[in-house]
């Protein structure tokens, strides 16, 4: 066999294309020429230098903070340290470094079971899957924890939660690497990221330096040529550029962006596009006003108003600790007194004592318009039955509207009809104190919502004659309500 | 290097010797598996296993006497093993052929250290894109298939550049090997 053919059946063979027919001629040159054989561990051994070369050459450039390299998620290594002198510091140093080496392989050996030695420290976790398909055997689903190493994302969509908050959505063809609690290598792929105040300083390192949250809301792309863009939405970022490009630190403001090309050393401003990023999930909390229910809260007794963010309705009154019960949370709750807004001896024609709030939801319709958002509300609830024949229901109800907040009493009267989306939580109570019983509801919210009301209700005994169970006392604290919008795929191409 | 340094007599220190060795050929060996198996994935399940067994049979090793040979021998029950295992088609050569392959397989490259520091110099001299389809080759395992895709080549493309790459580095390694003074 000629040279050539040897060395066309070698790369073939290395690089997984022989067909069957050259595969059996393949293995019949190795069977019967020595020379073949010599030739295939030569180039089998030059294969793996170059393998050890480029994995080598990562650990070093991770060292470095100057990422390039990618790897595969990788369950154990054993690898030889490098001589780069014959000097004998150095190689007392080799030595001992082996030495080190030949203590932690030990350690490894004696780990009680296969399974528990792979068990390593997880980084972040899968909080969403949209489709996500994953190179390799593994497929992370959602719950999944992820220990620190190389991901490649082929397609789909998912995100990554941090430990301190950050939130990472990452769509396919993408191959980044998890490092550590507050890194992340981002070789390819587009990223979208959140990061809370609390996780500050969180890093994503890319091929033209590193980019460092300093509270925000961001985006990254990064080709496989080597180009990268960073795109700032809210707060900003600062990069600090890789060493090659021989640039200044600079930050990045919300509504900008930057284009590097690190191979034409090229920096261009841009203006940000958070359509062609994707999103992770975005979380407005704490969207009433007064749900804790603290001394000084105001609590309207008109009715349900259009006012955002205060409570209306019928007779309540914030209360410190009463009746054997005390607030669930801070040092105030409210207790519902009458099912309207008549004085307290009054005769009462209606059972149900409710209060209401209503929350604009205009500000937010750039996170509603693509009508994955969902707001969700809780309730706790409690009640001192001191031998009253009161009611032991309680109600949590939340509803989407379109139009004006000043029609909001008529909306809500004929809600059946008028609502967008409505849930309800209807729980009995038990005769318990000291247990807060916890009540929750969840609507989607359309892209045409315009408000949302939260209802708290509890029925109230009335006696034929008008009179009030004034046995019975009903309480509610820590009344939140949120809105959620999951995480999405860019609806704009790359630049 | 010495690859077979003097017998140590004590049971610990042979079994030490035995872990220090597989160190020292743990990436040759890497390189055996996966030249003879497709278990890109799974090449470290077969490593581990086959550092436990070397170490369980550390008394076996003849101190003096080709480690290579031995530590191979157990890699490649260890990767049949796997293989058998596998549901899916991971067996490159028929055992005929491997059988032929492991006994003419020679001790590992001596001047491994220095061949490596080379290369590192010689990845260097790869234009951009070479370079690339050659990190994404051996440091990621990706497959030219998908290589071509993340760097919308032709499968063909990346054939021809990972194989005059391959051939530019060898004969770069080699060159500065020859320039080295004995």
């Amino acid at each position: 066999m000629n040279r050539q053919r040897l060395q066309f059946l070698l790369d073939g063979h290395f690089d997984q294309r022989l067909s069957h027919e050259e595969h059996a001629e393949f293995e019949q040159c190795l069977l019967t020429s020595p020379e073949a054989r010599d030739e295939f561990w030569k180039q089998a051994e030059f294969h793996a230098l170059i393998r050890q070369c480029a994995q080598e050459g990562e650990g070093a450039r991770e060292v470095q903070a100057k990422p390039r390299f990618q790897s595969r998620p990788r369950r154990s290594t054993v690898r030889r340290p490098v001589a780069v002198s014959r000097s004998p510091v150095t190689s007392i140093i080799r030595w001992a470094a082996l030495f080190a080496m030949v203590i932690l392989v030990v350690i490894w050996r004696l780990g009680p079971t296969k399974d528990s030695r792979k068990a390593v420290k997880p980084i972040c976790t899968v909080t969403h899957d949209a489709g996500g398909r994953w190179a390799g055997r593994v497929q992370p689903t959602v719950g999944q924890p992820l220990s620190a190493g190389t991901y490649q994302l082929n397609s789909g969509l998912v995100e990554l939660t941090f430990a301190r908050g950050t939130k990472a959505a990452l769509e396919g063809p993408a191959i980044f690497k998890i490092i550590d609690d507050d890194r992340l290598l981002v070789s390819s792929g587009t990223l979208g990221a959140h990061v809370p105040a609390e996780h500050r300083g969180f890093t994503v390192q890319t091929s033209a330096g590193n980019i460092i949250d300093l509270g925000t809301r961001f985006g990254i792309a990064a080709s496989a040529s080597g180009q990268v863009e960073v795109d700032v939405f809210d707060g900003k970022v600062e990069w600090k550029p890789a060493e090659t490009l021989e640039a200044a630190n600079q930050e990045v403001a919300g509504g900008s962006g930057l284009l590097i090309d690190p191979r034409a050393h090229s920096v261009s401003a841009i203006v940000s596009e958070r359509d062609r990023f994707p999103q992770p999930t975005r979380t407005v909390q704490q969207l009433l006003g007064g749900g804790e229910f603290e001394p000084g809260t105001v609590i309207g007794t008109s009715g349900i108003s259009g006012v955002p963010a205060v409570w209306g309705g019928d007779l309540c009154e914030t209360t410190a600790a009463v009746e054997g019960i005390r607030p669930r949370q801070g040092t105030g709750m409210l207790r519902f007194l009458r099912p309207d807004s008549l004085p307290l001896d009054a005769p009462a024609r209606t059972r149900n004592s409710e209060q209401f709030q209503c929350v604009d939801l205009r500000p937010f319709k750039e996170l509603v318009a693509r009508g994955a958002a969902k707001a969700e509300t809780s309730a706790w609830f409690n009640q001192a039955p001191r031998g009253g024949s009161g009611s032991k229901r309680v109600v949590l109800t939340i509803a989407s509207f379109r139009g004006n907040l000043k029609e909001v009493g008529s909306q809500w009267a004929r809600r059946q009809e008028t609502a967008l989306s409505r849930d309800e939580d209807v729980l009995a109570l038990d005769s318990d104190l000291t247990s807060w019983q916890r009540a929750e509801a969840k609507v989607p919210i359309p892209p045409d919502a315009d408000y949302v009301v939260v209802s708290i209700r509890a029925n109230i005994e009335v006696s034929p004659t008008g009179e009030l169970d004034r046995l019975t006392a009903n309480f509610v604290d820590s009344v939140s309500l949120q809105l959620t919008v999951p995480p999405q795929g860019r609806t704009a191409p790359r630049r | 290097m010495d690859v077979n340094p003097k017998p140590a007599s004590p049971e610990s220190d042979q079994v030490a010797l035995v872990q220090r060795l597989f160190i020292q050929h743990s990436p040759s060996l890497r390189g055996f598996v996966l030249a003879c198996w497709r278990i890109s994935l799974a090449v470290d399940d077969v490593m581990q296993e086959a550092f436990l067994v070397a170490t369980r049979k550390a008394n076996d090793f003849q101190p003096g006497s080709n480690f290579a040979a031995w530590i191979t021998t157990i890699a490649k029950l260890e990767a049949r093993t796997f293989a058998r295992s596998e549901q899916r088609k991971t067996k490159v050569f028929s055992n005929e052929v491997l059988d032929v392959l492991c006994d003419s397989r020679p001790e590992p490259l001596h001047d491994r250290d220095l061949s490596l520091r080379h290369l590192k110099e010689c990845l260097g001299r790869l234009a951009p894109q070479a370079r690339q389809a050659v990190e994404l080759r051996y440091q990621t395992g990706q497959k030219p298939a998908e290589i071509a895709r993340h760097m919308r080549w032709t499968a063909e493309a990346v054939y021809v550049a990972l194989s005059r790459a391959r051939l530019l580095l060898r004969q770069c390694v080699e060159q500065k090997l020859a320039e080295e003074p004995t």
